[in-house]
């Protein structure tokens, strides 16, 4: 245990921002081909969670009050304190948010094109994504969630493929207009009773205040997360990008939305927002069962992943709607492998694609002599379907347990769509691994990866095994 | 006596400079474009150094100083000195005469600070008027005679601007025998001795420098004016005025027409609308970048009015602090303007900046920062601003106007949108000439005003707020 260990907020958060300063100095040449950027981005995300790990240690587990808090005066008039502070729920998704990039980094380790501009945008995002999820009040809270749209939409603007610069626009200020709603509702809420997070639930409004203010909240943070109407854009934006990093930086933005809505809303939502939460657990059921068979009916595996990774965005969702604070911890936990999960099948898919292009290979049986490559993939698609592999496997069992409690009907149709979805990801590895006769003759090119991003894939499954072997950590 | 007239020396040091600048214009003979620039350098600096000495000295009746005067004061020397600076790598590259520029420099200082610290409505419309019309000589720099349609527009609404708020002045001392502010003030506070008149006055006095201001519906002349003018003429009308006009609005209404405030309160907040709507959307339907920034200048405009009125400790600091963070912002914008040449010409339009992030990236990004800054999206100074005007908004329990001021944002962050991807995600049709190392510099030095103030403004705020209140 370090003592006065609120210091090592102020390093995590500081990390990223001396990144930042390196990549945009540091010098490329034709023959470095953006390694040296790349690498800066690397030591940085491999600092911070040496300092994630040092934070975890000086935890006390089987508390789910704030910890480890940094306060810092930001103005007078009005008077605006910013708190940062971390708990077992917010710890592994800051980690898995890190490890996520971290693999997005290995995955663009032969890119060649505007590296730099990648590299640095990454890591404002993450800055913005550890502030996000370090914040403790409301403030702080609003601003990393509105500031992060930027780097994101530069990043998918400039290395997303993004043919349709409508959709683009529309994604941006739909963002921005959720971000607004929820800015107008905090300033609402702060000069009302200087509420904090922690309190945000004891405050009182007059009945109209109350529902504007906790309707623009909810809206606010539904507008990160892939569900009708907010669908489309984010699907749009998702399934044009074929830059792992900027796909894993993408499918990160929904968690900002789930992540608002626990810290928000911890036990109960509001009086006057609980008779439309029926309707929005029927939208989200609704758009988990389409998104699952829009994932189904398309080849294209970008979809199939996109597919996924709502659904389960959206169970995370429910659980946390559930008028239960017991599942928070494994809501985040089950997030933490989840994450990781993803962001590895992402990188390995992304770099079969490639590779597949360069090679002129056919679609099928691709893995059939690339054994390393298969049984990675492998590993991490039967961990993501659910196999006993992650702590995904215990944690999503407690989850769905009480969804199952609160309502089977609803619970019935969402396993449903979990399977589907599922479904979606083992019919994808089932043709990269086997072919039909006609192409067997063509796939004896055997596909490679580069040795630093097999030993990280390596890593990062003993990493879900671990999370596996200890699924309830965050417990006393 | 002289103790009296001493706090004028800023004010006499800026007519001497002009008087220097004419005289060397007309007996010397090796001027370069340098030679005004670098004089009336020397003049601002004085004047503004005199200023902060004497920052609580009056003159006489007619003219107050006190921290809230000397406040906008030094912020109009500090932006036009920028201006200045700029505008002297555009005239030194291009071997242009800068006499006429430099020289309306140092007579819209002097009008501005005579002005600013004005106690005596008489001398508020001439200063302002003064400076207004003095504009026509700025807006015709470097214009060939067929060019000058917009010229000839401008010296008509100029004319016509002065004229109003003179009437509204002559008005008043017809009915009231007297200019100064206090006095008006103590007739106007007895309600029985309104009469149309007054009003009268007072809305052609106002509205004479909300026309000036360029707020809607009396914005037409602005955007016109800005886009057709050379570069440094369209960053100084764009940054610099709106600080006088700001000052003695508040001041005037303050100080000599309190008690009419809240009959006008609802065309401020009209106007106010009107300007952010009209802002909003006129920025989404121009190609012309200078044109852009007139309209969301028009936006920003709005906001400014519907945070400051009605009028009081908070909504006055509010109203600034936005004010400020949106000139901060634009000068940045206006720098960034003159790094955007290609075979010597200054680049205007959004065509003409296609891809220019592949090579020009630090200017890419610092246009980027400035115009986040103006959406007031955090971690940006923007967002300073926005924050006090929403919660100055919040405060009053004006949730309608909340709703506009977010809403039209979304709308003017589409044109904002537009010039971004046209930077960062078009290809590239143009060569850019290398920036000089000036327009480098002072984009940095804005860079790092705006990160010390957002990283901690309460410092800086807290100073702000004692010097605003000092108008009260």
């Amino acid at each position: 245990m370090i003592e006065n260990a609120e210091f090592l907020l102020t390093i995590l958060m500081s990390v990223p921002l001396l990144g930042i300063f390196f990549s945009a100095i540091s010098k490329e040449n034709p023959e470095s081909a953006g390694r040296n950027v790349l690498s800066v981005g690397i030591l940085t995300v491999i600092t911070n969670l040496v300092i994630l790990m040092l934070i975890g240690n000086n935890l006390i587990h089987g508390s789910a009050s704030l910890q480890i808090m940094k306060k810092f005066e930001w103005l007078n008039t009005p008077k605006i304190e910013f708190l940062f502070a971390v708990d077992t729920f917010s710890l592994p998704l800051i980690a898995a948010v890190h490890i996520a990039i971290l693999l997005g980094f290995f995955g663009v380790l032969n890119n060649s094109y505007r590296q730099k501009t990648l590299v640095i945008l990454a890591l404002v995002f993450l800055e913005m994504m550890i502030g996000y999820l370090l914040a403790g009040d409301l403030f702080s809270f609003y601003i990393f969630f509105e500031a992060m749209l930027l780097p994101l939409f530069l990043l998918v603007g400039i290395l997303g493929d993004m043919h349709r610069q409508d959709i683009l626009y529309r994604f941006f200020l739909y963002n921005l207009l959720g971000a607004s709603l929820l800015f107008m509702a905090l300033c609402i809420l702060f000069n009302h009773q200087h509420v904090t997070i922690q309190t945000i639930n004891t405050v009182v409004l007059s009945r109209n205040l109350e529902m504007i203010v906790w309707g623009a909240i909810f809206i606010a943070f539904l507008s990160r997360i892939p569900i009708w109407p907010f669908h489309y854009w984010i699907s749009s934006v998702n399934v044009n990008i074929s830059n792992p990093l900027v796909f894993i930086i993408a499918n990160i933005l929904p968690l900002t939305g789930v992540y608002g809505l626990i810290r928000f809303f911890p036990l109960t939502a509001p009086g006057i927002i609980a008779p439309y939460l029926l309707v929005l657990e029927i939208i989200s059921i609704i758009t988990m069962v389409v998104i699952a068979l829009i994932g189904f009916s398309h080849r294209d595996v970008q979809y199939k992943i996109f597919s996924y990774m709502t659904v389960y965005y959206i169970l995370y969702l429910l659980g946390a709607l559930l008028p239960t604070d017991a599942l928070l911890s494994n809501i985040g936990f089950s997030i933490f492998s989840w994450l990781i999960i993803v962001a590895a099948i992402e990188v390995i898919i992304s770099h079969i694609e490639k590779e597949r292009q360069q090679l002129g290979l056919p679609e099928y049986g691709i893995l059939k002599n690339a054994k390393t490559i298969s049984f990675a993939l492998s590993f991490f698609v039967l961990a993501a379907v659910g196999l006993p592999l992650s702590s995904m496997f215990l944690n999503n069992m407690f989850i769905f347990a009480g969804l199952l409690t609160y309502n089977l009907k609803m619970a019935m149709f969402i396993l449903f769509a979990i399977i589907l979805s599922s479904v979606n990801l083992l019919q994808h590895l089932f043709y990269l691994k086997y072919s039909d006769n006609e192409n067997s003759e063509k796939n004896v090119v055997a596909i490679d990866m580069p040795s630093p991003i097999i030993i990280v894939l390596g890593a990062t499954i003993l990493l879900i095994i671990t999370s596996f072997i200890n699924p309830l950590w965050y417990m006393e | 006596m002289l103790t009296d007239y001493i706090a004028l020396l800023p004010e006499f040091v800026l007519a001497l400079g002009m008087l220097t600048l004419v005289l060397v214009n007309a007996f010397r003979h090796s001027n370069t474009p340098k030679t005004f620039y670098t004089l009336s350098r020397i003049f601002i600096f004085i004047s503004a150094a005199l200023t902060a000495l004497f920052y609580n000295q009056n003159i006489g009746e007619y003219l107050h100083n006190n921290a809230y005067t000397t406040l906008f004061k030094m912020l109009l020397y500090f932006f036009t000195f920028i201006i200045c600076y700029l505008s002297a790598k555009r005239f030194v590259s291009k071997g242009l005469p800068s006499f006429s520029f430099y020289t309306m420099m140092l007579f819209n200082l002097l009008s501005y600070s005579v002005a600013i610290s004005s106690w005596n409505v008489l001398l508020l419309c001439l200063s302002l008027s003064a400076a207004f019309v003095g504009n026509i000589f700025l807006v015709k720099i470097e214009k060939p005679e067929e060019e000058r349609r917009h010229v000839l527009y401008y010296i008509l609404l100029s004319t016509v601007v002065a004229l109003i708020m003179l009437s509204g002045a002559a008005m008043l001392y017809y009915h009231l025998k007297t200019f100064d502010y206090r006095v008006i003030e103590e007739f106007l506070s007895v309600r029985s001795n309104l009469i149309w008149q007054h009003h009268f006055a007072f809305t052609c006095v106002v509205g004479g420098i909300l026309l000036m201001m360029g707020v809607a519906p009396l914005h037409f002349w602005f955007s016109n004016v800005v886009g057709k003018s050379i570069l440094p003429v369209a960053a100084y009308l764009s940054v610099v005025p709106v600080f006088a006009y700001f000052s003695c609005l508040v001041n005037v209404c303050v100080n000599a027409f309190y008690p009419l405030l809240g009959w006008f309160n609802t065309v401020f907040i009209v106007f106010g609308i009107l300007s952010i709507f009209i802002g909003a959307i006129g920025a989404n339907s121009e190609n012309n970048l200078r044109k852009i920034f007139a309209f969301s200048g028009l936006y920003y405009i709005g906001v400014t009015l519907l945070a400051l009125f009605p009028i009081n400790d908070n909504s006055l600091m509010s109203a600034f602090t936005y004010l400020l963070v949106y000139v901060v912002a634009i000068c940045g914008i206006y720098t960034i303007f003159y790094g955007y040449r290609s075979k010597g010409k200054y680049l205007y339009n959004l065509d003409d900046i296609k891809g220019v992030a592949t090579q020009r990236p630090f200017l890419s990004a610092a246009i980027l920062v400035f115009m986040i800054s103006l959406i007031g999206t955090p971690p940006l100074l923007g967002f300073l601003g926005k924050l006090s005007v929403i919660n100055s908004l919040v405060i009053g329990h004006r949730y309608a106007l909340l709703a506009v001021v977010l809403f039209s944002m979304l709308i003017l962050a589409y044109a904002y949108l537009k010039i971004i991807t046209v930077v960062y995600f078009e290809p590239r049709n143009n060569a850019f000439d290398i920036v000089d190392r000036g327009v480098y510099w002072c984009m940095v030095i804005n860079i790092i005003i705006m990160l010390i103030a957002i990283i901690n403004p309460k410092y800086l705020m807290h100073d702000v707020e004692l010097m605003l209140v000092a108008v009260f």
